[in-house]
């Protein structure tokens, strides 16, 4: 297939006038049956990659997405643009609904699935039997590795369902593996002649700032000063949802002309739909959010993306700060750093995996459990209930216990020795993990104090050149926010009239149209 | 608002009721238990009308009226103060849109209704001004597809569509307060920008999210009660709830007894039948005699029985089975005492209904 007919495709079917970096170079590649990697920034049209290929391939494009809301976005976007062969199988589903899939499966150019779906037998073996994988595309691929920033266990078992899918061809994409993590990815899908398509993640339009003060009250107030002065489009990351609440409502109030709201993953699924188009729909100015907020947003003219509070890690923070200047314009990260500020994600790290006295409590339990020929509860509830347990805690802990040979789906493998050498080795592991991820929180909060470039120092570990930034580099080059001119009139408001005008206008009657 | 509905409900349960009753109400549990408490403690309109509260909610606002010297808590009894009650007073609930409220009858529907006619005006609007881009804010399968059958059918006629649509609408909501209209239409969506969320209703009108909620809902009962009574006045409404009627609000168990008694089967015959126990199916016989008013429970307790039970309980003016019981020396079982409490609230209630 040639460029043309490629750019053709493009443009009749998604209605792009021409590929973005890498998009044709990725799918040329798996077109001709190679085995991709992929690493592009966010926002640069990774979805793409696989979109396109699943127009033009025989068979079945599997995507294997860690998030619902995420598949549940692009499946709603890709039909907007007319795709309809398209569907989500996620464990909201009801029977019901999922059996009318099944059913119809073979009707699907593209099925987005969870990886623990993969794990279901009844759905695996609809694939085996009504269709033929021609790709299988591993979306947030550091998922794979334990080296990842968001490692998921259930991504570990991906090389033994593609060898029940008869080994078809794998599209692995993410936006932040720095170079041993990649390795890491071929490894585990055991996929060693994998095509690298890595291109560089820094984003020359945005500037970055690291400003250090006491405390949130402080905070406040600087946002309040900031937003007064630039009045544009802008994200605020807060690690916690009674914070995005408490946030909004203050600079409701000490912002006269912007609309603030605040979205987290405790709202109702209507109402988070609601902000986040009005959001989208430039209804709204401000949204202080959790890390819930961001994933599939599409906004291009996002200016201003501010940490609060920092994640935990520098993957993170550039996956957040990626929403910013999508279409090219300048735009600003700003990081707002109290002293013990890295307390937060400290105690997050501590406290995500199981703690001694979990495992050594979860295990007896099982030990008990088998004595008395038991089986393990159907219900991860009652399990995470009873042994006080997180969800993520319980689902690291049953792969563990797995991959040991103690367990074995809900059955108990009860004449093996070695649960000690489990035991010891699990703790191993968590500690490991955990120091991980305690030295990547200690690369960010380097990098907040960091008295050089802090482009240079933020994309130290994932490139080797940077680009030259179109406007401002940072801080402590060159950057400061009286400097920066911002058109503050970004939108027209569309101002509530009074209720009987403005059902008129809901519903085109009237003059008001 | 719904600090008003939940000293209502504590001031009807008497005290003999704890606050899972309350919660069970409120999210619509499908038990006889609950089916009984509303109908006995004349709660039944406020069954299953918020059904995604929590626990934890629950108890935070119970504990917040403490706070405020409404309510008293011993174990788990609740009791209304003076205070209480004088709140109570001054704005009963038949002043608020908490009236409009009937949750035995719409809950099995309102949220599908509502969220039809959403969607629906949602893509009307956008596609009859030319915008093929956005997203239906109510993202259920079963309305989306509901939607989509429609949209398909009205195609054609879409403006006459939404100008019928609109005008029953209208009519609808100027019957209601000022502010009520506007805050109904403010939670639409349409080609011009996205409905407003809980939270901003709740900044606007200076209530909380849970009052929000509750008149939201009371709105969508006072739309169903008027075009289902009004059926040929309102067709384009009736359109988008015809289906979704069923005759009795009954658990779906309770349904199938209710069709093997029709069929003329004996009690103990459908227990086996259905290979139920036999509390379970005298549990659905008394559900059906709370909500069927011509249901006859001659068959399952003698004349005799139902009158001395009745008379006791109304002289001890009490639900309680057990004081009923002990007070007739236990000459009768406790599935006697609850289907006559049951006949009569459910009929009474009926009755106070149509006056
Ligand atoms: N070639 C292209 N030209 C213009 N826009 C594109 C192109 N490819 C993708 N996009 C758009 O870019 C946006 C981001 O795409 P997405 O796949 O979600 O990015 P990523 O997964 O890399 O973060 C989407 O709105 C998509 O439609
Ligand atoms: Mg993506
Ligand atoms: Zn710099």
């Amino acid at each position: 297939m040639n460029h043309e007919t490629l750019e053709k495709l493009l443009y009749h079917n998604f209605g792009y006038e021409q590929f973005r970096e890498g998009q044709r170079e990725i799918i040329e590649d798996l077109l001709k049956g190679n085995d991709v990697l992929g690493i592009l920034p966010t926002g640069t049209g990774k979805s793409m990659c696989y979109q396109l290929p699943a127009l033009v391939l025989e068979g079945t494009v599997i995507v294997v997405s860690p998030l619902i809301s995420l598949m549940v976005d692009q499946v709603k976007q890709l039909k907007q643009q007319g795709m309809k062969r398209v569907v989500a199988i996620n464990s909201f589903l009801n029977p019901q609904q999922k059996q009318q899939v099944y059913t119809h499966i073979d009707q699907y150019k593209l099925v987005y699935c969870s990886p623990e779906m993969l794990q279901n037998e009844q759905f695996l073996q609809v694939l085996k039997e009504k269709v033929s994988v021609s790709l299988l595309v591993v979306d947030e691929a550091h998922c794979i590795s334990q080296w990842g920033h968001e490692f998921r266990t259930d991504y570990l078992k991906l090389d033994e369902t593609l060898k029940q899918l008869k080994e078809p061809t794998v599209l692995a994409l993410s936006a932040t593996a720095p170079v041993h993590v990649q390795d890491d990815i071929l490894k585990q899908i055991n996929r060693p002649e994998m095509r690298k398509h890595i291109y560089p993640m820094d984003r020359e339009n945005i500037a970055f700032s690291v400003e250090h003060v006491t405390g949130m009250e402080e905070k406040m107030q600087r946002l309040a000063d900031i937003l007064n002065t630039h009045s544009v489009p802008t994200m605020i990351y807060f690690s916690s949802r009674q914070w995005t609440e408490k946030a909004a409502h203050e600079l409701s109030q000490r912002v006269q002309d912007l609309r603030i709201a605040y979205y987290h993953g405790g709202m109702d699924q209507v109402d988070r739909l609601l902000i986040q188009q009005q959001f989208m729909n430039n209804q709204l100015d401000v949204i202080c959010c959790t890390s819930a907020f961001g994933m599939g947003v599409n906004k291009g003219n996002i200016r201003l993306v501010v940490h609060a509070h920092i994640p935990s890690q520098v993957e993170s923070f550039l996956q957040e700060i990626g929403r910013a200047g999508r279409d090219g314009f300048q735009s600003v990260s700003l990081t707002l750093y109290s002293p013990g500020d890295g307390e937060i994600p400290k105690r997050f790290i501590e406290t995500e995996l199981p703690s001694e006295e979990m495992v050594s409590n979860a295990m007896r339990y099982l030990q008990s459990l088998s004595s008395k020929g038991m089986c393990i509860p159907e219900r991860t509830e009652d399990i995470e209930e009873t042994l006080q347990l997180s969800e993520v805690q319980w689902r690291f802990l049953s792969y563990q216990f797995e991959k040991h040979g103690l367990i074995k789906g809900k059955n108990i493998l009860k004449h093996q020795s070695g649960w000690e050498d489990a035991y010891y080795s699990i703790l191993r592991f968590i500690h490991e993990r955990t120091m991980i991820k305690q030295n990547k929180l200690a690369e960010l909060l380097h990098w907040v104090h960091s008295e050089n470039c802090l482009r240079s120092s933020l994309y130290r570990s994932f490139q080797t050149t940077l680009k030259e930034p179109t406007g401002f580099c940072c801080d402590r080059c060159d950057f400061a926010f009286d400097l920066w001119e911002t058109n503050n009139n970004f939108n027209q408001r569309t101002e509530m009239l009074n209720w009987e005008e403005e059902l008129q206008r809901i519903f085109l009657q009237g003059g008001s149209e | 608002m719904f600090n008003t509905l939940l000293l209502h409900s504590i001031q009807q349960l008497q005290g003999e009721r704890s606050a899972s009753a309350i919660l069970h109400m409120l999210t619509g549990k499908k038990s006889s238990q609950t089916f009984q408490d509303v109908y006995a403690y004349q709660l039944s309109t406020f069954f299953g009308i918020y059904r995604t509260i929590t626990r934890d909610e629950l108890m935070q606002e119970l504990r917040n009226l403490k706070a405020l010297h409404y309510i008293t808590t011993k174990e788990r009894e609740i009791r209304l103060t003076e205070a209480g009650m004088e709140i109570l007073n001054k704005e009963p609930i038949e002043h608020t849109p908490l009236a409009w409220l009937n949750g035995t009858t719409y809950q099995h529907m309102d949220q599908q209704f509502w969220g039809r006619l959403v969607v629906f005006v949602q893509t009307a609007s956008n596609i009859a001004s030319g915008q093929h881009q956005f997203i239906p804010v109510d993202d259920r399968k079963e309305v989306l597809n509901w939607v989509k059958v429609k949209y398909r059918y009205e195609q054609s006629n879409l403006r006459e569509y939404l100008q019928r649509l609109y005008s029953e609408l209208y009519g609808l909501l100027k019957g209601m307060p000022e502010w009520i209209a506007e805050f109904t239409t403010y939670r639409l969506s349409s080609y011009h920008r996205y409905g407003m969320s809980k939270d901003q209703l709740a900044m606007r009108y200076n209530l909380s999210v849970h009052d929000v909620t509750i008149t939201l809902q009371a709105v969508i009962h006072y739309l169903l009660q008027r075009v289902l009574d009004h059926q040929s006045t309102y067709p384009y409404l009736f359109q988008m709830c015809e289906d979704l009627q069923v005759t009795y609000p009954l658990t779906h168990s309770a349904q199938k007894t209710f069709e093997w008694i029709e069929k003329g089967h004996s009690l103990e015959n459908i227990a086996r039948i259905r290979k139920l126990k036999m509390s379970t199916i005298q549990d659905h016989i008394v559900e059906i005699a709370l909500v069927n008013p011509h249901f006859r429970i001659d068959n399952y307790v003698t004349k005799e029985a139902a009158q001395n039970i009745s008379h006791t309980a109304n002289v001890l003016n009490t639900n309680r089975l057990k004081t009923i019981r002990d007070e007739l020396s236990g000459d009768y079982s406790y599935f006697e005492i609850r289907l006559v409490l049951a006949a009569s609230q459910g009929v009474s209630n009926h009755e106070s209904r149509n006056t």
